[in-house]
Formats: structure tokens, sequence, C-alpha cells
């Protein structure tokens, strides 16, 4: 199936932030690329359907103090996500050949 | 600049948290902490999760047969019934006080009545604490993550009718409003403390823990309140009859109400109060065999 359209900012977001794709990290991303307010909820959420699907792998980090000494949950994305992610990105841009905000 | 989250506003989101995962509460409350998020916000992320949260747990079949098998209707039951046996302890009390001295100790029929009317009140009572610890327990393994929903629902339905009175009309001038006032306002708050909310908290928190409850001490339990409740099951089914007026009082053959033949078209009631009790020794039982068969 598909990918959704936050799943897919969610899995680029991590990819581009490698082994720095953390919660905050990527919520920060993705507010950057889309210049709309990111919820922790969605963000949540959505990484646990997206590991539940394996397109993810997600493990605790070690706390630090910028966080008050709490820990973070680093992600890494997956073969099997880099390949659900290419799949949208490809579909995106087939459907978009010709509509004129693709070029843009 | 958002303002950083305060220690004060800081308490609001760690209680918030607490209905959070472990770990997702370490990583969503590090997050608002690095974003420097204002209370406010911190508040509005941390509850959007709780509620997202909350809801996923409601698509299985588990919290709902907690819900309206367990939390709704045992919780208003305990809610008559507890109003209605401090109103029967109280009454009972009150007139041993107005009416009684120490002298009449020495008559064997007033000593008798005393020992029968304790007894009686420390059943009931005992009775309350097991059918509430079951029912905690129950609501806790039946939904492991629900739980605070489901305790919140029983909750509001046991205070659900907290105002009312069952036995002793407020307003009705032929009755003693101290009476009244402190059969309704004094005494049933305190006995829903100690004999609901206590034991449901206790039951809850048994529930919870990842231990098996030892199938010797759940079978104990589960006899314990079969026992009780056989005991108070009259009164039980009085406190919806005539305490909360749920149907007109049904005499017997002979016609009078208050005998021993009298119909009991509520007899089930006990029958549902205990349908915890035999959760919680059942799941004891089904944990200990597959512990075993590992």
């Amino acid at each position: 199936m598909m990918l959704g359209e936050f799943e897919y900012l969610l899995l680029t977001a991590a990819a581009r932030l490698g082994d720095e794709a953390y919660g905050a990290a990527i919520r920060q991303e993705i507010e950057d690329a889309t210049g709309a307010p990111c919820s922790v909820g969605a963000l949540y959420t959505t990484l646990d359907r997206l590991e539940r699907k394996g397109f993810i792998t997600t493990w605790m980090g070690e706390p630090t103090p910028e966080r008050g000494g709490r820990q973070k949950r680093l992600v890494r994305v997956t073969a099997k996500g880099r390949h659900a992610a290419s799949a949208f990105y490809n579909a995106v841009i087939r459907v978009s050949r010709g509509v004129a905000w693709s070029a843009k | 600049m958002e303002r950083e989250v305060t220690p004060r506003g800081w308490w609001a989101v760690d209680l918030l948290c607490s209905l959070l995962e472990r770990e997702e509460r370490a990583a969503v409350c590090g997050d608002l902490v690095e974003a420097h998020a204002s209370t406010g916000r911190a508040l509005i992320e941390v509850g959007g999760l709780v509620v997202r949260r909350q809801a996923a747990l409601w698509l299985g079949w588990r919290p709902w047969l907690a819900l309206f098998t367990i939390a709704i209707p045992l919780g208003f039951v305990l809610s008559v019934a507890s109003r209605y046996f401090a109103e029967a302890i109280f009454a009972h009390l009150w007139l041993y006080v107005r009416l009684g001295e120490w002298s009449y100790l020495a008559v064997p029929g007033w000593r008798r009545d005393v020992i029968a009317m304790t007894t009686t009140f420390l059943v009931s009572c005992a009775a309350l604490a097991a059918w509430s610890w079951t029912i905690g327990f129950a609501l806790a393994r039946l939904s492991r993550q629900a739980w605070s929903t489901l305790a919140l629902i029983a909750l509001m339905m046991v205070l659900g009718t907290t105002g009312f009175t069952t036995t002793v009309p407020l307003g009705d001038r032929r009755i003693d409003p101290l009476f009244a006032l402190t059969a309704g306002s004094i005494l049933t708050p305190i006995l829903r403390v100690f004999l609901v909310m206590g034991p449901a908290w206790w039951g809850l928190r048994r529930g919870r823990a990842r231990t098996s409850l030892g199938s010797s001490r759940a079978l104990a339990i589960a006899v314990a309140a079969v026992a009780l409740t056989a005991l108070v099951s009259k009164t039980l089914e009085g406190s919806l009859v005539f305490g909360w007026g749920l149907m007109l009082p049904q005499p017997g053959p002979d016609g009078v109400v208050g005998t021993a033949d009298d119909l009991r078209p509520l007899w089930w009631i006990s029958v549902v109060m205990l349908w915890p009790a035999l959760y919680v020794a059942t799941n004891s039982i089904r944990g200990r065999a597959s512990q075993r068969s590992r």
C-alpha cells in the first residue's frame, strides 16, 4: 500500500537527518519544509505506524542535559522504508508530469 | 520566542504525561523541553497525544466490555448500595443512641439485637470492600492501558448519586434534619472513601501489576466475595428497590412487604456483582496455566 503524505515527510526527514534523526529533530525538519506546525501527537503515532510496517526502527537514546535529562527516541529508516519512500516519490513525479505547478 | 516551560507549569505537563507509557513520556517531554515550548503549548501537544493514544485503545473489544459490564452498571450499583448501607447503619446507630442506655446491654434480647446489627454492618462493609476491590482489579486487567479512563467513568458512576438520598428524604419535616444531614452528607462519603474508593484503588493497582495474583489467593478472594454477597444479597436488592425505587416492592403470597416470602425480582443483581470476582479467579488460573506451559 502506498505511503501517506505525512508518512513520506517523516521518512524523508529521518533519512536526511541520518544518525541525528529523533523526535524533536524530525519535527523541526517537517515544520521547516512545510511551513506548518507538526503536532507531537501526529508525529509519534506515525512513528509507531511506520515501525509496525517495518519502514523504520526506533530505540531510546541517552538522556541529555538539553532535554532535562530525558531520553530521546532515535529513528533509522530501513531498506523497506527507503523503497516505500522512493516509490511514493516516483509516483508523485509521474503523476505530476505536465501539470502546470510542477515546473515551479 | 515562546516562553520555556516553567517549573510551575511543568507539574501539569508531567501529570498529563503520566498517562503515556514511560519511554514515550521521556521522549515527548524531552522534545518539548528541547523546543523551549511554553506551558500552554506543551499541554496542548501532550494532551493531543494522550487523546490519540486513548482513542486507539478503544478500537479493541476489551475496554468496551469493561465499560458496559463493570464500570457503568457496577459503579451505579456500588453508588446506590454504599449510600443505602450507610443510611441503614446510621439509622440503627441513631436509634441506639437516642433510645438506648448502657444498662440495656444487660437485657439478653437487646444485647442479641446489638450483636446481630453489628454483625450485619460488618458483613455489609466487608461486602462493599470485596466488590470494590474485585471491580478495580477486573477493570485494570481487562484493559491495562485504558484503566485510567475506565476508573474515571466508574468513579463518576459511584459519585453520581451524591446529593440524592435513599431512605432519608431531605426536606421532609418529619425527619430530624441532623439525622438526614449526617447520614447523607457525612457517613455516606466516609463509607465511599474507605470501603469503595480505597479498595477499588488497591484492586486497580494490583490488577495493573505484571505479576500474577496467585491462584490460591485469587480463589480465596472469589470465595470470600461469593460468601459475603450471599449474606447481603437481600440488602443489596433492597437498596435498589426501597432505596432507589427502581421498582415497587413485591410482596409474596401473604400480601405483606418485608416478610420472608417476598418476591425477589432483582435476585440476579448479586450474580452480576460477582462477575469481577469470578474474572479475578479465572484470570489467575489462566495465568498460572500459561506459566506452567512455558
